[in-house]
């Protein structure tokens, strides 16, 4: 599959021939996952960094780092620009292939930070430096990081957005990153939604890297830009509303954020089905966009068609969980958005009752997987306004919303949560509070190895038995049995090779370990599992290799499935530990 | 020498060099006058019109058995083709624009109809630029600083000197007609043009005063 598809998923598979109907729907646009093979678009990209003496210390250091990464991570064929600012323009970097990336990366390094910001005129300029090289085929983009506000030259939000959605019409889009708790959110989120591009909500300059490399990569996965979507009832059919903020184009068509691989974008719609006397086409949905490689706008359609029964027979058909899921996920985005508003208006105590009923709605559906982390972050963000936090509050929030509504309207909003914020120290066999446990074991199965060993002890007898039945498992696969006398429903035995230096194709079974694993999860329908870190001791992984491959097929995992709500890592050490939170960190803000 | 309307309805057909000459006769009237490059200036050869052809400016010429055979189109497409060379487009700029447009959009080039800026070719930029215009007539806040710093940069060194696109120039042209003209606006630099522009002021003027006529 080289192109998206559009999958309608119903609340109900029927509609009803003696009644009107509201029906729910999710959009789902999937999109093919990233192949290596695949030869990626070429970048033109226009770095544009604020140095305005606030950026100055930690900041500084962790924007040339990212700015460095980037130059690191093109081809020679990719062009690069980048411009710096704070009440004056220059460019550091005129537009140039990247060939010469130590030369590049010299002149970064020597960026410090300096006066007030000139946001829109540094905007203005990077724009230039891609412009002068646009090219239809290539995918041009301008990213402004920011940690203040744009206090020089024009600074109207509303006038700046409008000049992005120009350039973006032109051809050059812009993504944004806003640096810490003192940058206007709303300009920079206004900025990308008006720009076709990204904005992200950096909140420890730590992260910065991390953005730029998750920027990046969703740049050469992107196969699709000025993404639109138009929903046409048909048949008397009403749409009562769109769950999904989304910006509306002069021709009623819905905009979408860019095409990227491995990133399918759900877009959940409430219809109104008059009563029907026979089976005909309820709604089409059609889907634009623009690809680097083909001149024509592409376009594909969707029809929603749904079988009639009686009112008495529509009862029997169950809701679709997913398709609940997505309005509850969405809801939980609109409250978020409008405590924000309560805020702005100085009502506090309202907003922290919309937060805490808001998650209590959440937590009376513990059977959809996204309860646990969505209560979590409003949990968090309830903290953050009650402490008086309000401009890290205000941030989180919004950012989260936009992120719904964008790239993340699938599944998890954040990786952090997604990973009950972080690794853990300490015994699995403890209460978890997940469905599932996983033990790393040898291929008979066996109570031998520290994991093993721990679990078995907890779990009793039965639990052997039960493995002595199931007649061994090969490497990187695994099985499931009961969990016994273990405070978790499940557990999930696979077996990792030993490592024997690196050359026997160790990494990549380890790899099928994780795979394996959170499949057989999923047809279980299991909401949460617990990792210990496979690999490490006594198997012999060097442990930073474990880490990175542990949260490479995770997260990888996380970010395009929301059946699996929670996976917490809990290791035995400390060592071990400090690996995969670094690991952890990486990926904690995708 | 033909005006280009008769030449279309003479429907030519010419020889390379016959097709040279009739370019080389039209040429002047759809050049600009002054500062015009001048190696563009120099007549049109066949060897140029091969090369042209070579590099896709202009279409392939029919064939009538072993010969070349050149016709309207490719006498719009020369001369619409060395009008913007001489105007400062580069080769690259214009590339396949001559061959990509219609007879009707190649003789509006021509007429000065159309303004050809580089909007069509990088749209980008020129909004940007557009901005950057925008943005320099408003004063900037003076800045509160000691340090002798430069104010927030117009960032393209040669950015068009400022003018503020509502400002209006009165023109008496006699008792009871007046021009008036906007500071951005651009006379047209071939006499073609210039005499086109003539008569379509000719026309608008012709218009009100027959419609005063009828309506007394």
């Amino acid at each position: 599959m080289t192109v998206p598809r559009i999958e309608l998923i119903p609340l109900r598979a029927a509609v009803c021939s003696e009644r009107s109907t509201t029906l729910d729907v999710i959009v789902r646009i999937i999109l093919p996952e990233v192949e290596a093979k695949i030869e990626r678009p070429t970048l033109n990209i226009g770095l544009v960094i604020d140095r305005s003496g606030s950026m100055q210390g930690q900041k500084m250091e962790y924007a040339r780092q990212a700015a460095c990464y980037a130059v690191e991570q093109l081809l020679a064929s990719d062009r690069i620009s980048v411009t710096i600012y704070d009440d004056k323009i220059d460019t550091l970097v005129p537009s140039t292939y990247a060939t010469n990336k130590a030369q590049i990366i010299r002149q970064i390094e020597r960026i410090y930070a300096r006066n007030s910001t000139a946001l829109h005129a540094g905007w203005v300029q990077g724009g230039i430096q891609v412009s002068a090289h646009l090219n239809s085929e290539h995918l041009n983009r301008v990213i402004l990081l920011s940690d203040g506000l744009a206090n020089r030259g024009e600074t109207n939000p509303d006038v700046i957005a409008s000049d992005v959605h120009g350039l973006a019409k032109r051809g050059v889009s812009t993504s944004t990153m806003g640096v810490g708790d003192d940058y206007n959110e709303d300009l920079l989120e206004a900025m990308a939604r008006s720009g076709d591009g990204n904005y992200y909500y950096i909140r420890s300059p730590q992260q910065l890297p991390n953005i730029f490399a998750q920027e990046l990569q969703g740049l050469m996965a992107t196969m699709g830009t000025t993404v639109t979507l138009g929903i046409e009832p048909q048949a008397g059919v009403e749409i009562v509303e769109l769950f999904n903020d989304l910006d509306v184009n002069p021709n009623g068509r819905f905009r979408l954020p860019n095409l990227i691989m491995g990133n399918p974008l759900d877009i959940a719609v409430r219809l109104k089905v008059p009563a029907m006397e026979r089976e005909t086409e309820l709604c089409y949905f059609r889907l634009a966009w623009n690809s680097p490689e083909q001149q024509d706008r592409q376009k594909i359609r969707e029809t929603l068609r749904l079988p009639v029964v009686s009112s008495a027979q529509l009862e029997e058909f169950p809701f679709n969980s997913e398709v609940r899921q997505q309005v509850a996920l969405m809801m939980t985005a609109r409250a978020k958005k409008e405590a924000v508003r309560m805020v702005d208006r100085g009502d506090y105590d309202t907003a922290s009752q919309m937060l805490q009923t808001t998650r209590q709605q959440l937590l009376d559906n513990p059977d959809l997987s996204m309860s646990a982390p969505e209560a979590e972050a409003l949990a968090d963000l309830d903290e953050e306004l009650k402490s008086g936090q309000l401009l890290s509050y205000r941030k989180m929030s919004r950012h989260q919303s936009y992120s719904r509504s964008n790239l993340r309207s699938h599944g998890h909003v954040s990786l952090y949560y997604a990973y009950r914020k972080g690794p853990i120290l300490g015994d699995i066999t403890q209460n978890l509070r997940v469905d599932a446990i996983v033990n790393s074991c040898d291929i008979y199965l066996s109570n031998i190895g520290a994991i093993s060993s721990a679990i078995h002890r907890v779990a009793g007898a039965e639990l052997l038995e039960a493995c002595r039945r199931l007649n061994r498992c090969a490497e990187g696969e695994a099985k499931i049995t009961p969990g016994y006398h273990l405070p978790v429903q499940w557990v999930i035995h696979t077996v990792c090779p030993p490592w024997q230096g690196g050359s026997h194709g160790e990494e990549q079974i380890l790899a099928k370990c994780y795979q394996s694993c959170l499949e057989l999860a999923v047809r279980n329908s299991i909401r949460s599992i617990a990792f210990p870190a496979i690999g490490t001791g006594a198997i012999g992984f060097p442990v930073e290799i474990a880490a990175k491959i542990a949260f490479r097929e995770t997260s990888r995992f996380l970010l395009s499935n929301s059946s699996i709500g929670e996976i917490i890592f809990v290791c035995f050490e400390s060592q071990t530990l400090d690996y995969f939170r670094k690991e952890f960190w990486k990926v904690a803000e995708w | 020498m033909k005006t280009l309307k008769q030449l279309a309805q003479s429907r030519p057909s010419w020889s390379l060099d016959e097709f040279v000459q009739e370019t080389n006769q039209l040429l002047p009237q759809y050049l600009p006058q002054e500062r015009s490059h001048t190696r563009v200036r120099e007549e049109v050869t066949p060897r140029l019109v091969r090369h042209y052809t070579t590099l896709g400016m202009l279409d392939e010429p029919l064939k009538e058995g072993r010969y070349a055979v050149y016709n309207y189109r490719h006498l719009l497409q020369i001369l619409v083709l060395r009008k913007l060379l001489a105007e400062g487009f580069g080769a690259s700029a214009i590339d396949k624009l001559a061959t990509a447009k219609n007879n009707a959009e190649l003789e509006a080039l021509l007429q000065g109809g159309v303004q050809l800026t580089v909007t069509t070719a990088n749209p980008a930029l020129t909004f940007l630029q557009e901005i950057q215009q925008r943005q320099s007539h408003r004063t900037s806040p003076p800045i509160s600083s000691t340090e002798n710093v430069p104010p927030a940069a117009p960032a393209v060194p040669n950015s068009p000197s400022t003018s503020i696109s509502s400002q209006w120039m009165r023109l008496e042209i006699l008792p009871g007609l007046e021009i008036h003209v906007r500071e951005d606006f651009i006379y047209p630099s071939s006499p073609q043009e210039q005499q086109n522009l003539l008569q379509y002021i000719g026309q608008k003027l012709l218009a009100i005063v027959t419609k005063r006529r009828s309506s007394k």
